[in-house]
């Protein structure tokens, strides 16, 4: 291959590459105002004009694709260095560490800021995590998914809320308390005496995972007061899924106490499996598993406390 | 100049690229138990302090994550790539003489690299997790 297609390769490869940012209107500034100006509307002189309206249009979307984007992009590129690199800082616990990460982060700032400005150049990645943040004000209103459960539909409420959720992914998972104002709606729906959720299998319970850290004490009260609701109900669902809750909190061992005293047994044999699965190594946890191994009314329940004390891994594969 | 210049790029290129690999086990803070035990022991209160510090804690926080990088992970997930070993070719199961006569030599050649490879894995990429 010679020097001058070679040059013609890369440049129609990084033209088509451009083109990936360039798709979307809101990043050819240049050809929208080359549009709205210098486009007649009526059709004689829109045909007379389409030649030179033509070339002003390439040499808009050059200039988009290659000088207008790229620099808007710049301030986008140095927000995600930043939060990548330079935040969560901990000098009061962590101080040498920290110290011994600056070199680092230092020789990173400009590997990390170029690479990610030429993404932001060549992709159509428009979601900063500032932007992000800035797409939900921080109390949206949730009230529409609460409204349709509230209506007897909680099915279409839930997958509503799930939409929502998909939708605005990386919002959600930078606001503590919206996520939990989110859980709250589906442990809500989940209470109601009109509707019956079935047990999350596998890994389902990481569903109703709510992280209390950053939460609103409010929020998180309505949170508590609707687990224990569902701890109360008549529908070993309702109570698997607040105890699965409460395995991902800091009382687990409290919780699990609680669990073994359920008097499903499928509701036990799953609280054995969730502790085995990230507590298995705990002392206190291991101290209650050789209980329930001895003196657990069901035999199902105490083969798997002793499957867990004992690392066997099929108990842990049932899960998976 | 260029005598000297080029294994020099060269050493500092493999450095770097060494430095990256260890950062995968090392960016984990269980896999940093010298630097963890450094964070114990030296905490100063004061901005002043920590200002003043810094130069020196740069210095000795690099060599003392890079000890926990080269030396003292490396050495903390052998028994645990045993483990995997073990677990792997060794853990009894039910298997008929003949299966397991035929299989010993194999799983006695294979034993070796497969502890190599994942002592290194562990070593490098993911830590005693």
């Amino acid at each position: 291959m010679n020097r001058k297609t070679l040059s013609f390769a890369l440049i129609a490869s990084v033209m088509l590459l451009q083109g990936c940012a360039i798709l979307n209107r809101d990043n050819t500034i240049a050809l929208n105002w080359v549009e709205a100006n210098l486009v007649p509307d009526s059709q004689p002189a829109r045909g007379i004009a389409m030649p030179f309206v033509f070339t002003v249009g390439v040499a808009a979307v050059s200039a988009d694709a290659f000088i207008i984007h790229p620099a808007t992009v710049i301030d986008d590129a140095a927000e995600d260095t930043k939060d990548c690199l330079w935040e969560d800082f901990d000098w009061d616990k962590e101080y040498v560490t920290e110290c011994a990460s600056l070199p680092w982060r230092a020789a990173f700032t400009p590997i990390m800021f170029a690479g990610d400005w030429l993404g932001r150049s060549m992709f159509d990645i428009t979601e900063s995590a500032e932007k992000a943040r800035q797409q939900l004000p921080k109390d949206v209103d949730l009230s529409r998914f609460q409204a349709t459960i509230d209506e007897g539909r909680v099915e279409q409420g839930l997958k509503d809320l799930e939409k929502f959720e998909d939708e605005h992914r990386s919002a959600v998972n930078e606001d503590p308390t919206l996520r939990a104002r989110i859980s709250l709606i589906r442990l809500k729906a989940c209470a109601r005496d009109d509707y019956h959720p079935s047990i999350p299998t596998g890994f389902g319970f990481m569903a109703f995972h709510i992280n209390r850290e950053g939460v609103d004490p409010a929020v998180m009260a309505q949170i508590d007061q609707e687990l224990n609701r569902m701890e109360a109900s008549q529908d070993p669902a309702k109570r698997w899924i607040a105890y699965s809750v409460g395995f991902g909190g800091d009382a687990v061992l409290a919780t699990f106490q609680r669990a073994m005293k359920d008097p499903d047994p499928v509701v036990r044999y799953l609280a054995v499996q969730r502790v085995g699965l990230s507590h298995s190594k705990d002392e206190p946890i291991r101290n209650a598993l050789g209980a329930v191994a001895t003196s657990d009314a069901e035999p199902m329940v105490r083969e798997c406390a002793r499957g867990v004390l004992n690392d066997d891994d099929s108990f842990m594969r049932l899960l998976q | 100049m260029k005598n000297w210049l080029f294994p020099c790029l060269k050493l500092a290129a493999l450095v770097f690229i060494a430095g990256q690999l260890c950062a995968c086990a090392l960016g984990e803070k269980e896999n940093r138990r010298l630097l963890n035990k450094l964070d114990e022991s030296f905490q100063p209160k004061s901005t002043a302090a920590r200002v003043s510090c810094a130069p020196l804690t740069v210095v000795g926080g690099n060599v003392a994550l890079a000890i926990d990088g080269v030396v003292i992970n490396p050495v903390a997930v052998v028994p645990k790539a045993w483990d995997d070993t073990y677990e792997l070719y060794w853990k009894p199961r039910e298997a008929d003489i003949l299966r397991k006569s035929l299989m010993f030599p194999i799983i006695t050649v294979l034993t070796p690299p497969t502890f190599v490879g994942d002592w290194a894995l562990r070593a490098v990429f993911i830590g005693n997790d």
